[in-house]
């Protein structure tokens, strides 16, 4: 397959054209297949993905309910095989609260994410197209949000609009999506200057058909690179609001508040900080290695060197 | 060739580009300054000149993709620069363009068949015509099958998506067709079936050409009128037999005397016309005659006055002062 | 081997090895080039012919591989000499000139400096001063107006045609015996063009050096040329002296060429282009590799023919002329 596929691709001068985005992520997963790490990093989001979707129904035990009846019995327990991340101050399986937790991240992500590249997009794309001064505002105001650190930004908006994980995802979403516009933008710069475009125009193509069906198309592979390096960095902001105390409340069992509840029994209890703080490296780093991967092979110059590479 | 009827006339357009300083306008690019020249009906005019004289430039002018500082360009005794609205599409139905780079004319995430099926849509046409056929035929036209129709613009060869291109720019029935450099990133031998096919589909479809270039083999074997430009003015402009023949402007004559021939036995024997230095940048071009600094045959007064263009012989029109 | 050979090369074969499959780029090419002449070498995109030039100092990148062949210089075989003697031809008995100056000369540097270093990497015992005063006077042969304010000027700063004059000047600095030119006018203007096919012509009449020229451009076949070598799909088709290959070629494809071409003094009722396109690299029809588009294809043509001589100084790979 990958042969025929290749060979389809020489004979095609693909080098030289933009490609399809059927093709990119084609050739994205032939590459994927081909490099070990972001392989791992494609089964580690995967896997977070499918555990975001069924964890809850496949956890031992209730994550959120107190058994008042045998707390004292059941709390603090180190990991066993009956527990194998231990259990908390409730008695609580931390096990099971970590993989409702992976759910708890998942929809936090999901929810910033979906505010942001919608915004993201619109706006680079206006700013990028039509130039001048709606360019101007736009990307001010882009460089306003973009000058201050991106956390102390959410902290700060977060704070305002009061602890909860409802006001954590806005705060987030209203960091997030300053970087968008301007990776979308200047994409859009670069697609912009395509002949197609002109083309376009030379037949009378309408302004907003040029936009979404010649600019937005062609715009979009970079923003997904960043999109999915992003999730970790989203995971790990709400994970820090809420071992700060701003994002989820109790019992809602967010990561990043489990770490932070399981501090006033480290180091002698240590699984209870552990497994959650591994739980978001090991998701954090998942999506890192895939976004970086992906990066790469999306970059045109690494993609030569794929398509010529020696056959040992 | 018997042809008068003029289609397109040209006057006096100029499009200077600004050059940004910090905080002023350093000065211009005047890429088109001052041009003039007339097409005629189911002919062919090739806009000559060598890189940087303005003739990418006047061909996004003709078609109004960007807008001219200044004069008139009338299309079929309309004045284009007072379209607007539903004129305005008119006259972008009736005229196509096609670009030099195949490669980036193309939208590479579009199939053969959304891409040419766009200016039929745009232009409300798919209600009168049955779509697959049309497009067939469209795509036999310029040499290419149906099952060409559902792939995307990255499984062709350069010459195949200029054909692509071309069958885009022809999808309308246009009658003016602006040609941008269409051959000049091609093979030789894939330039020729080019040539040869645009050549049929003139006839057929009775096209007026406007054809860019800066190969003068081309110009002779395409064209029948040709206007030959210097940092962005036209220095001769005539019938093509006579301008080749009989070139009067130096540049003309520089220009033929130091193309390669593609004949040893002429190559060699002809009399080479000797020029100094290159052209310079038509950011603020010389003053006077542009040509006069490399000009054999320059006097005292050509860097004093500017030339315009003068008919010597019946459509054939010089701007030097040995001919004024 | 005539004895005015400088340089021979026997069997030459470059690999590309890619995921797809195996590019046969150059594939057994073998030809020599003569003390003093100018040498053509056209052929259209992706013919090998750049590859070839590059293999024949072994400046072949990965995936590309030399699989095979010969080189012989001076009657010394440049493809198995240890780099370090390798790099001592470079630059000095064969020096390149490549089709972009803009991109082969470092902004970072002035154009002088670029002569000068040249100079320098093959006489280390030189001092600046002299180095420097060498590459003014180089400046002067490729005829660089006002050469000791240019030689000080960096790249940005001087035009296409001027860049191209000094990428010459580094290729002549140490007087070489061959110049290998990659399409060195194929990024300039026309009048531009014609002055640097001058000035190569009378560099080359001067130091009675070799050159290699690569083009695409029949016209400047025509020119410049004393003997032309035609390549397709990574193989020599004919290879005759300038006169005799315009006047009489032997070989389909050539002919073909030589009527593709519009000639700008000649008015042509009709050009004739040779049908289809040039073959995937990977996927090389059996036998001759023109035989799909050859208008006089024969059953024999499935087979691969050898290059052999017509007639004196003409030789042609082609069935048709099966004795």
């Amino acid at each position: 397959m990958l042969k025929k596929f290749n060979r389809v691709l020489l004979k095609s001068n693909a080098l030289r054209s933009v490609g399809s985005i059927i093709y990119d992520w084609r050739l994205a997963f032939e590459v994927i297949k081909r490099s070990p790490l972001t392989m791992t990093g494609l089964i580690i989001v995967v896997g977070f993905i499918v555990l975001g979707a069924i964890g809850p129904y496949i956890a031992p035990y209730n994550p959120i309910e107190i058994d008042f009846s045998s707390i004292a019995l059941k709390r603090l327990q180190p990991p066993s095989l009956q527990h194998p991340f231990g259990t908390d101050e409730y008695g609580r399986d931390l096990f099971s609260r970590v993989l409702a937790g992976a759910r708890v991240s998942l929809m936090v992500s999901m929810a910033v994410m979906s505010i942001a590249i919608p915004v993201g997009l619109v706006l680079g794309l206006v700013a990028g197209y039509y130039g001048g001064v709606i360019d101007e505002i736009i990307m001010r105001v882009t460089d306003v949000f973009l000058s201050f650190p991106g956390l102390v930004l959410a902290i700060a908006f977060s704070a305002t609009l009061g602890a909860g994980l409802f006001s954590a995802m806005l705060a987030l979403s209203i960091v997030w999506w300053p970087s968008y516009v301007r990776v979308v933008r200047a994409q859009v710069l670069v697609v912009r200057e395509q002949l197609f475009i002109e083309a376009a125009k030379a037949m009378g193509v309408s302004t907003r058909r040029i936009l979404f069906k010649h600019i937005l198309p062609n715009s979009i592979t970079p923003l997904l690179v960043l999109v999915t390096l992003d999730f970790g960095s989203v995971i790990l902001a709400s994970s820090a609001l809420s071992f700060i105390g701003l994002g989820a409340q109790p019992p809602t069992p967010e990561w990043g508040r489990l770490v932070a509840d399981g501090r006033k029994w480290f180091p002698d209890k240590w699984w209870y900080s552990f497994f959650p703080g591994l739980a978001i490296l090991i998701t954090v780093l998942g999506f890192n290695i895939l976004g970086d991967g992906l990066r790469d092979i999306l970059d045109p110059r690494f993609r030569r060197r794929l398509e010529f590479r020696e056959v040992k | 060739m018997s042809a008068t009827k003029v289609v397109l006339k040209v006057k006096n357009l100029r499009k200077w580009f600004p050059v940004k300083g910090v905080f002023f306008t350093k000065g211009f690019v005047k890429a088109v300054d001052g041009v003039s020249f007339e097409a005629y009906e189911e002919t062919t005019l090739a806009i000559v000149g060598e890189s940087g004289c303005g003739k990418t430039t006047l061909a996004r002018l003709i078609l109004r993709l960007i807008e001219p500082d200044e004069g008139s360009i009338i299309y079929n005794g309309v004045d284009v620069m007072k379209l607007s609205g539903k004129k305005l599409m008119e006259f972008r139905r009736k005229t196509g363009i096609v670009f030099q780079d195949p490669y980036s004319s193309l939208n590479p995430r579009m199939t053969i068949y959304e891409i040419l099926k766009e200016p039929l849509e745009t232009h409300g046409m798919l209600k009168e015509i049955d779509i697959n056929e049309y497009l067939v035929k469209l795509l036999e036209k310029v040499g290419l099958q149906k099952e060409h129709l559902y792939r995307y613009p990255h499984e062709f060869s350069g010459g195949q998506r200029q054909r692509i291109a071309i069958a885009r720019a022809l999808a309308l029935s246009p009658e003016l067709v602006v040609l941008d450099e269409p051959t000049s990133s091609l093979d030789v031998s894939v330039q020729a079936q080019m040539l040869n096919m645009l050549r049929d589909i003139q006839a057929a479809d009775k096209l007026t050409y406007i054809f860019i270039t800066h190969d003068l083999g081309i110009v002779r074997y395409l064209a029948h009128y040709v206007a030959v430009m210097y940092l962005g003015k036209i220095v001769e402009y005539g019938p093509v037999e006579e301008v080749f023949e009989k070139p009067l402007h130096p540049y003309t004559k520089v220009l033929l005397s130091a193309v390669p021939i593609p004949d040893p036995s002429i190559a060699r024997s002809r009399a080479r016309i000797k020029v100094i230095g290159e052209p310079p940048s038509p950011l603020n071009p010389p003053l006077g005659c542009r040509f006069h600094p490399r000009c054999p045959y320059a006097l005292s007064d050509c860097s004093r006055r500017e030339m315009s263009l003068v008919e010597v012989e019946k459509r054939h029109l010089v701007s030097c002062i040995l001919y004024s | 081997m005539y004895l005015n050979t400088l340089l021979e090369v026997r069997d030459l074969r470059v690999y590309f090895y890619t995921y797809a499959g195996v590019v046969r780029a150059v594939d057994g090419v073998s030809f020599s080039v003569r003390k003093g002449e100018i040498l053509c070498i056209v052929g259209e995109t992706g013919c090998g012919k750049s590859v070839m030039s590059r293999a024949l100092t072994r400046m072949v990148k990965p995936p590309g591989r030399i699989v095979s062949g010969e080189v012989l210089f001076d009657g010394i075989d440049l493809l198995k000499l240890p780099e370090k003697e390798l790099k001592k031809i470079r630059g000095r008995e064969i020096s390149y000139v490549y089709q972009d100056p803009g991109s082969v000369l470092d902004p970072l540097y002035t154009a002088g400096f670029h002569v000068a270093e040249t100079v320098l990497t093959h006489n280390s015992s030189m001092k600046f001063n002299e180095v420097w005063g060498k590459a003014i006077r180089i400046f002067r042969e490729v005829l660089i107006p006002d050469p000791e304010a240019k030689a000080k000027s960096y790249p940005h700063e001087l035009s296409g045609g001027m860049k191209q004059r000094v990428v010459i000047a580094t290729a002549i600095a140490n007087t070489p015996k061959l110049i290998i030119a990659d399409e060195p006018t194929t990024a300039l203007d026309v009048t531009v063009q014609a002055q640097v096919m001058e000035l190569i012509r009378s560099l080359k009449n001067k130091y009675n050096s070799s050159v290699m020229l690569i083009t695409h451009n029949l016209g400047v076949v025509a020119e410049v040329c004393d003997r032309v070598i035609v390549m397709y799909a990574g193989k020599i088709v004919e290879v005759a002296l300038v006169e005799e290959l315009f006047t009489n070629p032997l070989h389909p494809y050539t002919q073909g060429l030589l009527e593709a071409v519009p000639n700008p003094l000649r008015k042509v009722e009709r050009l004739r282009s040779i049908h289809g396109s040039v073959p995937n690299m990977i996927d090389l029809p059996e036998g001759c590799r023109f035989n799909p588009r050859c208008p006089h294809k024969l059953q024999l043509c499935n087979k691969e023919p050898e290059l052999v001589e017509y007639s004196k100084d003409h030789l042609v790979s082609c069935w048709l002329y099966k004795r």
